[in-house]
């Protein structure tokens, strides 16, 4: 969360506090502003590339694997980016066949930086979804029943959140082993109490509106409210959170693989390619540059999006 | 010369769709110590009207027309140039209170800081000490519950009717000379309501301020006001003398309006209604915006809009007033 | 308040209910700190009679809608009881539930608003054993009954509708499960003033019609007196005066009302008289009659002993020393 409040600060975002004017005209859907809001949509527009490229490209690689023929997962891609090292081509800079230039092995950077991305956004959707599931639904059900419950779960989250998000991943991925969905499950791990937290303070508003305790009136059963009233509308600004969110899980991710926890080479990874660069800096600039800035881009449209989002959906943006 | 001369205002939104028209050919002329009620049901503009005044309109607006200030154009005026006139010389206590506060800064520091203006304005100097014991009374006046720790609190650890009680200090210390005031009251029990309204009348006897007071609570007007403004789909529909309006309403709307107040007892009779809704501003009718729910509706309402016409020392908009 | 059994429809005894001022945890209780509570509602009897419109009135903070949520089961009493028709409630509450309902003031926050109209005017309904066409009559009945085209809302949102629409929304909900008892807590406050009558007058016709027993809740002295059969007078929460209608309009008789109806707005009144003083502390509530700080006729005995409800004149309750013989 820091991390994304620098971000917002370094590219000029900021709580108009000044600016008001709260009225949304109603009955238009949240997209309709997005597709009017030029900051919104490059955030979207980018963001929706990045997935579909991600589909894309993780179909291919999934079909490749099962047909036993790897070459599938990079017949989209300039170059082979997993292609054995060679001295030749090794460090070259960026030119017309090789757009952002090559590394130490002699592979395409650009190839390598489009393969990796269905990993990232596996583990960006894959970590907010999971912590949204149960962070979400024990944050519901201890905000609702209160007393005892409630009183735990805060404590187990304070815990949680007094350790900074990194070093506690860090340390999770160590213990459980390095890998791929290790890193997933430690940041899974990670993310939900922050989520458990959004939905509990949710529900508290929520199960004092009229709705929930006049449903209390009709005898509907608390299990049945929750999901009916409390859950469904607890998760509209929790959407915007989580908008926001799937950049820092992306660049958490990144900084993991940076520091050599995740995805074990010859897979490619943002993070652990911009560190690999690292060494050759700035000789061979594009070697880190490019990574990096790949994961700044997809990081940064992500807070474009989310920030308009969360605007519009707590009715203040102008229009 | 009046103090404040609104002549053909008019204000604009742009919304994703186009344009929408929100106020029609405001005039309006505001004597020093003047007292307006302005009323309207939601959406009718008030709040429109007295931002345009103070020219703090959200960007996507649009306003067109003269709002002359002691003989100068506000509307004319740079930005710049327009912050000298905001604070002593118009200050509005906004309907959202909380964003006329900055969230950084502690209370103290804003109304202090208010205060100095005053003085630096007036060439007045003042010791620092007796601008926080200014500061102070003044929340006490407001009935603020335990006035020195609310000074050392941010906005954000306030109630809503504290952060309005806040606001409207700050507008009571800087004695503008004309004070707007949109719906000050709205989040305050009655009888904090009753004290405030006391109060601002009292400081209105006393630097001779002029009061535009935007509410939608007839009642509240009445206590309020000398003049009385009727707003109606970002028209003007009628506006004169507050105890005339009051006893003989000239425009039909405000002759519902009355007529549907709760009074008696239901036994002794039902109320009247005004059927249907205020209109909306992306579909207003042609002719007159009130002929949809006006009972004394005719042929020429529906063909065109009314002018806003001398009736018996006061203006309405209304064929039926216009001999 | 001497009720004759059968006409009255609800009665309550000495009903209190405190709630804690602050949290009060485990490090509190582990160091035996006494904990605060906000007298919300204190030792209040009241009884409303079939049919009839009940009003209560008073400062924000009184405890009106804490009283309102404990008759309607909202709210559990701290002690006291609560009578429905004779029964305590203790004994028979879901038989209760079914016939008591709440409306709330913001239509908006008390409809859920990502359900269509007919998902929340049938949800009272959906635990009953009634078949889906039955059901679907009585969402058309409900909403004509509030004046609403089913045709027009039952796919609509609650945001797609205008503010006296929705109240009309919230009531036909109310009203769907043929409750007896409707708490309506400041129906009309958040309506523009053209809608409000409307409203009103729906509420008489609907109470006329299926001869509902209302409880509303108001600050809005000229609503009171429109709607009501009978009004309470809070402050501090405790009753202060109760007594009908006009007898309370035409001769409030404890300072308190005086004074309310001075400070609050009307058609009727220009020169608002604002109430002096500060408003009560319900954790430390003063001691004796509860508004001796604020009454301009407070003597001694005021500040010592607490006033009970006395008969002034039939029917006309008011809790204060100016009327104690002694
Ligand atoms: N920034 C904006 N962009 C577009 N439309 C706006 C904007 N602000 C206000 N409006 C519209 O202009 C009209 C007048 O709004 P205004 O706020 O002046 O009403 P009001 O009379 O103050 O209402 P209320 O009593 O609800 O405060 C409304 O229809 C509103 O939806
Ligand atoms: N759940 C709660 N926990 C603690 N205190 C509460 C709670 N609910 C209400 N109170 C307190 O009880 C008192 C009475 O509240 P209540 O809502 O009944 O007042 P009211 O008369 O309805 O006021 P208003 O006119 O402002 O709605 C208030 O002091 C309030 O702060
Ligand atoms: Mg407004
Ligand atoms: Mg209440």
């Amino acid at each position: 969360m820091k991390a994304v409040d620098l971000l917002k600060k370094a590219i000029g975002i900021r709580k108009d506090v000044d600016s008001f004017s709260k009225r949304v005209p109603e009955n238009v859907s949240i997209w309709y502003y997005v597709i009017h809001d030029p900051q919104a949509l490059i955030g979207l527009i980018i963001i929706a590339l990045f997935i579909v490229w991600s589909i894309v490209e993780g179909s291919l690689q999934i079909i490749g694997g099962y047909l036993k023929d790897p070459a599938l997962g990079w017949i989209l891609l300039p170059h082979n980016p997993l292609a054995p090292p060679n001295a030749a081509l090794s460090l070259k800079p960026p030119s017309l066949s090789y757009l952002f230039g090559t590394n130490l092995e002699g592979e395409d950077i650009l190839s390598r930086i489009l393969y990796a991305a269905p990993k990232d956004a596996t583990a960006a959707f894959l970590v907010v979804g999971l912590a949204i599931l149960f962070g979400g639904l024990l944050g519901t059900v201890a905000g609702y029943f209160g007393g005892w419950l409630d009183e735990a779960l805060m404590r187990i989250t304070d815990a949680f959140l007094a350790i900074p998000g990194l070093i506690l991943a860090i340390a999770l991925s160590i213990l459980i082993g390095p890998g791929y969905y290790s890193v997933l499950i430690a940041l899974t791990i990670v993310w939900w109490p922050i989520y458990a937290r959004l939905f509990r303070g949710q529900t508290l508003t929520i199960k004092y509106r009229g709705y929930v305790e006049v449903s209390r009136l009709f005898g509907e059963s608390s299990l049945k409210i929750i999901f009916k009233h409390v859950f469904p509308n607890a998760i509209d600004p929790v959407v915007a959170y989580a908008a926001l969110d799937f950049g820092t899980v992306i660049l958490t991710y990144s900084t993991l693989a940076f520091l050599g926890i995740g995805v074990q080479p010859p897979y490619p990874e943002w993070g652990a390619m911009a560190s690999n660069g690292l060494s050759f800096f700035p000789g061979v600039w594009w070697y880190t540059l490019f990574p990096s800035l790949t994961i700044l881009l997809v990081v940064i449209s992500f807070i474009l999006l989310g920030d308009r989002l969360q605007d519009i959906i707590s009715g203040r943006l102008t229009y | 010369m009046p103090q404040l001369e609104i002549r053909d205002l008019e204000v604009y939104y742009k919304v994703p769709f186009g344009t929408i028209k929100t106020l029609f050919g405001i005039q309006l002329d505001v004597e020093k110590g003047d007292s307006i009620g302005i009323v309207g049901e939601s959406g009718s503009g008030k709040s429109t009207l007295g931002l345009s005044i103070v020219r703090l309109l959200p960007p996507n607006a649009i306003a067109r027309g003269h709002i002359f200030f002691n003989g100068t154009d506000l509307l004319a005026l740079p930005a710049s140039k327009m912050k000298d006139y905001r604070g002593t010389g118009i200050f509005m206590i906004m309907q959202d209170p909380f964003n006329s506060l900055n969230p950084v800064k502690k209370v103290r520091e804003q109304l202090i800081e208010a205060l100095r203006i005053k003085y630096l304005r007036r060439n007045e100097r003042v010791p620092e000490e007796s601008l926080y014991d200014e500061v102070l009374k003044k929340l006490k006046d407001v009935k603020l519950p335990d006035p020195e720790t609310i000074m050392d609190r941010y906005p954000h650890q306030l109630s809503g009717g504290q952060i309005q009680r806040i606001v409207i200090a700050m507008g009571l210390l800087l004695e503008p000379s004309i004070l707007i005031a949109d719906e000050p009251t709205s989040a305050l029990d009655v009888s904090v309501q009753a004290q405030i309204i006391a109060l601002i009348k009292e400081l209105q006897d006393k630097y001779k301020m002029s009061l535009l007071f935007i509410t939608h609570d007839l009642s509240v007007a009445y206590a309020v006001s000398e003049k009385l403004l009727i707003l109606y789909g970002g028209r003007i529909l009628e506006f004169g003398n507050t105890e005339d309006v009051m006893n003989s309403p000239a425009h039909p709307y405000t002759e519902g309006l009355l007529k549907s107040f709760p009074r008696g007892n239901y036994r002794d009779g039902k109320l009247y209604t005004l059927q249907g809704a205020p209109p909306l501003f992306t579909d207003l009718p042609n002719g007159c915006v009130f002929n949809p729910r006006c009972p004394y509706a005719f042929d020429r309402c529906y063909q065109e809009e009314p002018g806003l016409y001398d009736y018996m020392g006061r203006k309405v908009r209304c064929f039926l007033r216009h001999e | 308040m001497n009720e004759n059994g059968s006409d009255v429809l609800i009665r309550t005894e000495g009903l209190t209910k405190l709630f804690l001022a602050s949290k009060y945890g485990l490090l509190d209780r582990l160091a035996r700190a006494k904990p605060l509570f906000v007298r919300a509602v204190d030792n209040v009897s009241i009884s409303i009679k079939k049919g009839e419109t009940v009003v209560l009135v008073g400062e924000s903070g009184s405890g009106k809608t804490t009283l309102g949520r404990l008759l309607v089961t909202l709210e559990k009493p701290t002690s006291g009881e609560i009578y429905y028709e004779g029964i305590p409630l203790s004994k028979n509450i879901s038989a209760v539930r079914e016939k008591v309902q709440i409306v709330y003031q913001n239509p908006l926050e008390s409809l859920d608003p990502r359900l269509n109209i007919n998902s929340i005017v049938e949800e009272p309904l959906l635990n009953r054993k009634i078949t889906k066409e039955e059901r679907l009559r009585r969402v058309k009945e409900a909403l004509e009954s509030v004046g609403l085209d089913y045709s027009y809302v039952y796919f609509r949102k609650p945001k797609d509708l205008s503010g006296g629409q929705r109240q009309r929304v919230a009531l036909a909900r109310a009203i769907i499960s043929n409750p007896r008892f409707i708490v309506l807590d400041e129906p009309t406050s958040a309506l523009d003033a053209s809608i409000q009558s409307q409203v009103l007058n729906l509420l008489i016709d609907l109470k006329n019609r299926f001869n509902y027993t209302y409880l509303v809740i108001t600050h809005n002295i000229m609503v009171a007196e429109y709607i009501a059969d009978q009004i309470y007078v809070m402050y501090a929460g405790k009753i202060v005066e109760t007594g009908r209608v006009d007898q309370i309009m035409k001769k409030p008789l404890h300072p308190y009302t005086q004074l309310l109806f001075k400070s609050v707005p009307s058609l009727r009144n220009k020169r608002l008289e604002p109430m002096v003083g500060e408003p009560p502390s319900l954790i430390n509530p003063p001691p004796g009659c509860r508004f001796h700080p604020r009454c301009p006729y407070a003597f001694d005995r005021c500040r010592v002993e607490e006033p009970a409800l006395v008969e002034v004149e039939p029917g006309h309750f008011a809790a204060c020393h100016l009327y104690t013989k002694k």
